[in-house]
């Protein structure tokens, strides 16, 4: 990201200089809700966690599992709309749209010994973000000329990956254990052209590309207490350490006195930090038919350096809300509430060159049919988030930003 | 950092304080769909047991021969047949047959399939001791204990499991999944053992169904009596894989007695057993 902010300090003798860009998961810790139960249920699973699932929310939770080998796996589709308003002053707004298909969890979880084993695949965040815009004829900076075009062409590909082992064991009939050690990969590529043309016939143009990668490690220790038979508490704890990352930013331009820019390479190794997260959840087994499930989850304030720069983060506390419902013993509804929010500072009046700021809340639902070894999940989800973004650096120019998410996912679960 | 850890060690210590409360089990976690079965379900169940025990079986008999001795093994399946007349599970044909083996055991096989070793015959010193050692073995098989162990289930055949499985590409995952349960039930026979209750469950019910046939009660601790005074490479797995006989022995004299079982005559079938161990194979 702070290879962006190099670049977009080059630009400054620009007409137009981008400010860093997020990728998707720099400032919110809920983007892709993981799991067919959870997924319908907000995430909230922490306290639940006794299928596949669990290996993501707390691996505890698996020690409950009840058949002795069990796949799931969700295939979903993901769709995102972001509107930056007044973007170029005028009621001329940015938008972005998002669009990706692809399985994001596989686990399957058997008995081993005392314990029970587990493997899982979940891809947490993923954007596949295209903007593809012209505008025409708007006042420019420069006094007493107008911006006769401007083309801004951005494409941003950003998935993180995890997949990893899991053990979970009863303590006794009260208490259990789990432990997931994910192998954590994220793959980032954006490249963003912009075309100006001034009234007076200058022109600008700007090409910038940035590929990063990046492998660590997400351990997650679980604890699952049952104090009494229908309720359940459910805590995690887990942090992301990144053990290696590339980044590399390449930018050429031509400013409108004429000076042009080859291309220039920025290379950094300097890695990403996250904070400490801590998820603790409470489910109440109302019957064999209704589940209640609340989660909230903690990540720590933190900050860290980065490519000569400090990266600051607040702490951040989301909440989920879920219930499960049965109508027969085939199927199965449920619904579920989420927060999302920024771990961005809001941007006030006199700020300059912060990062976006939006806030995201949600609601899934699911259906599930079930038979004797199998269970067919349909859910969506859909989010909605606002706030503030300052697209351009070295201004306090700051642009209401309106964004929506939906989900919409097939799930199946098969015990053999 | 401080909040969250002053946090958690609250809720462990709130956590252990409440241990001194009633025990928790998990049985509000299963879902309504889980217990949820037809007809067809019931069916498919039991026509895998069966399957699932035939595999078994044919493990077993890859490690001990069969003893050809067609007389004594139609006598075992008289005897068998007699005791598991008064279990729960006429839906299975049970099938008894001796092994070669100097060792002293028995073994079940899901579906039915019931061996006992040469030695633990020489051993016997009656028809109600065979009759006990093989009720414990029926016991076993009608409580579907190693079926419950490994969670041996039937095929779903509902559109949406096909397609749970197209899916989750779990077609190929069954396959090898059913050839380790099958290692693992040989495994438990062999090596493992079932669960300690499981075999105090048998030597109860097995009790219960020798003694309702007609034979005497106390066959069984008899029996295993003078098991217990053989310490040797014969015992060894026998030893391994079920509890100390002691405590057997304890579980056994105490259900004889709270029933009042010890009253009831029973037959020994002595001379007719006698005659059997004649036709053995020298």
């Amino acid at each position: 990201m702070n290879c962006t902010k190099k670049m977009a300090g080059l630009g400054a003798a620009l007409v137009f200089s981008l400010a860093g860009t997020a990728g998707a998961d720099e400032y919110h810790y809920t983007n892709i809700l993981i799991g067919d139960r959870a997924s319908g249920m907000g995430g909230a699973h922490t306290a639940v966690s006794d299928e596949p699932s669990g290996l993501y929310y707390n691996p505890a939770g698996i020690a409950y599992a009840r058949t002795s080998n069990l796949s799931a796996s969700v295939n979903a589709y993901n769709a995102t709309h972001t509107t930056y308003k007044n973007a170029l002053g005028g009621s001329r707004d940015w938008t972005r749209s998002s669009s990706s298909l692809l399985p994001n969890f596989f686990g399957i979880v058997q008995p081993l010994g005392k314990g029970v084993i587990g493997f899982s695949y979940a891809v947490p965040d993923t954007i596949i973000e295209d903007q593809d815009q012209v505008f025409g004829n708007f006042p420019s900076a420069l006094p007493g000329i107008d911006v006769t075009s401007y083309t801004i062409n951005f494409n941003q590909n950003d998935t993180t990956y995890k997949f990893g082992p899991s053990y979970a064991q009863d303590i006794n009939e009260q208490w259990s254990w789990g432990m997931t050690l994910y192998y954590h990969y994220r793959d980032l590529q954006r490249i963003q052209n912009e075309y100006v043309i001034l009234s007076d016939g200058r022109r600008q143009w700007t090409n910038s590309y940035l590929q990063s990668s990046e492998h660590g490690f997400q351990p997650i220790l679980g604890l699952m207490w049952s104090p009494t038979q229908r309720l359940a508490v459910g805590l995690t704890l887990s942090q992301t350490l990144i053990t290696s990352s590339t980044t590399t930013a390449q930018l050429a331009q031509e400013s409108i006195t004429g000076t042009s820019t080859p291309p220039t390479q920025y290379r950094t190794g300097d890695e990403r930090e996250f904070p400490l997260q801590l998820r603790l959840g409470v489910a109440y087994f109302q019957s064999d038919r209704l589940l209640l499930a609340a989660d909230i989850i903690h990540n720590q304030a933190y900050d860290y350096d980065y490519g000569g720069g400090k990266v600051k983060r607040e702490a951040v506390t989301d909440i989920a809300l879920g219930v499960e419902y049965y109508i027969t013993g085939t199927l199965a509804l449920r619904g579920g509430f989420y927060t999302s929010y920024a771990n961005t500072p809001d941007i006030g009046s006199t700020a300059v060159n912060y990062e976006e700021h939006v806030d995201f809340i949600g609601f899934t639902g699911s259906i599930s049919r079930y038979t004797r070894n199998s269970s067919l999940t349909f859910g969506l989800g859909y989010g909605i988030g606002s706030g503030h973004a300052q697209l351009f650096a070295n201004t306090t120019n700051r642009q209401d930003v309106d964004s929506t998410a939906l989900t919409a996912y097939l799930s199946t679960s098969y015990s053999y | 950092m401080k909040t969250p850890i002053t946090f958690i060690s609250a809720l462990l210590a709130a956590g252990l304080a409440w241990q001194t409360a009633a025990a928790a089990p998990q049985s509000a976690r299963v879902r309504v769909s889980e217990s949820h079965y037809t007809l067809a379900n019931l069916q498919g169940d039991m026509e895998a047991e069966i399957t699932f025990g035939r595999d078994v079986a044919a493990r077993i008999l890859g490690q001990l021969k069969l003893l050809d001795a067609p007389e004594v093994n139609q006598y075992l399946n008289l005897v068998g047949n007699a005791v598991a007349l008064h279990g729960n599970r006429p839906e299975i044909t049970f099938r008894f047959a001796l092994v070669q083996s100097d060792t002293i055991n028995a073994y079940a096989a899901p579906g039915g399939y019931i061996f006992v070793t040469t030695g633990a015959f020489a051993l016997m010193q009656d028809e109600s001791e065979l009759a006990a050692v093989l009720a414990h073995e029926v016991a076993h098989i009608n409580q579907r204990h190693i079926v419950e162990a490994l969670h041996i289930r039937g095929s779903d055949d509902a559109p949406e499991a096909g397609l749970a499985r197209l899916v989750g590409g779990a077609t190929d995952t069954a396959r090898v999944a059913f050839t380790q349960a099958v290692d693992k039930a040989v495994e438990i026979l062999f090596e493992a053992g079932l669960q300690q209750a499981d075999e105090f469950e048998a030597d109860r019910l097995g009790l219960v169904s020798a003694t309702l046939a007609g034979y005497d009660p106390e066959a069984l601790p008899r029996y295993l009596s003078r098991l217990e005074k053989i310490q040797d490479a014969k015992t060894a797995v026998l030893y391994k894989t079920h509890p100390p006989l002691a405590e057997r022995q304890r579980a056994i004299a105490a259900m004889l007695d709270n029933e009042g079982l010890r009253r009831l005559p029973g037959a020994s079938g002595l001379s007719r057993f006698n005659d059997m161990k004649g036709k053995l194979p020298q």
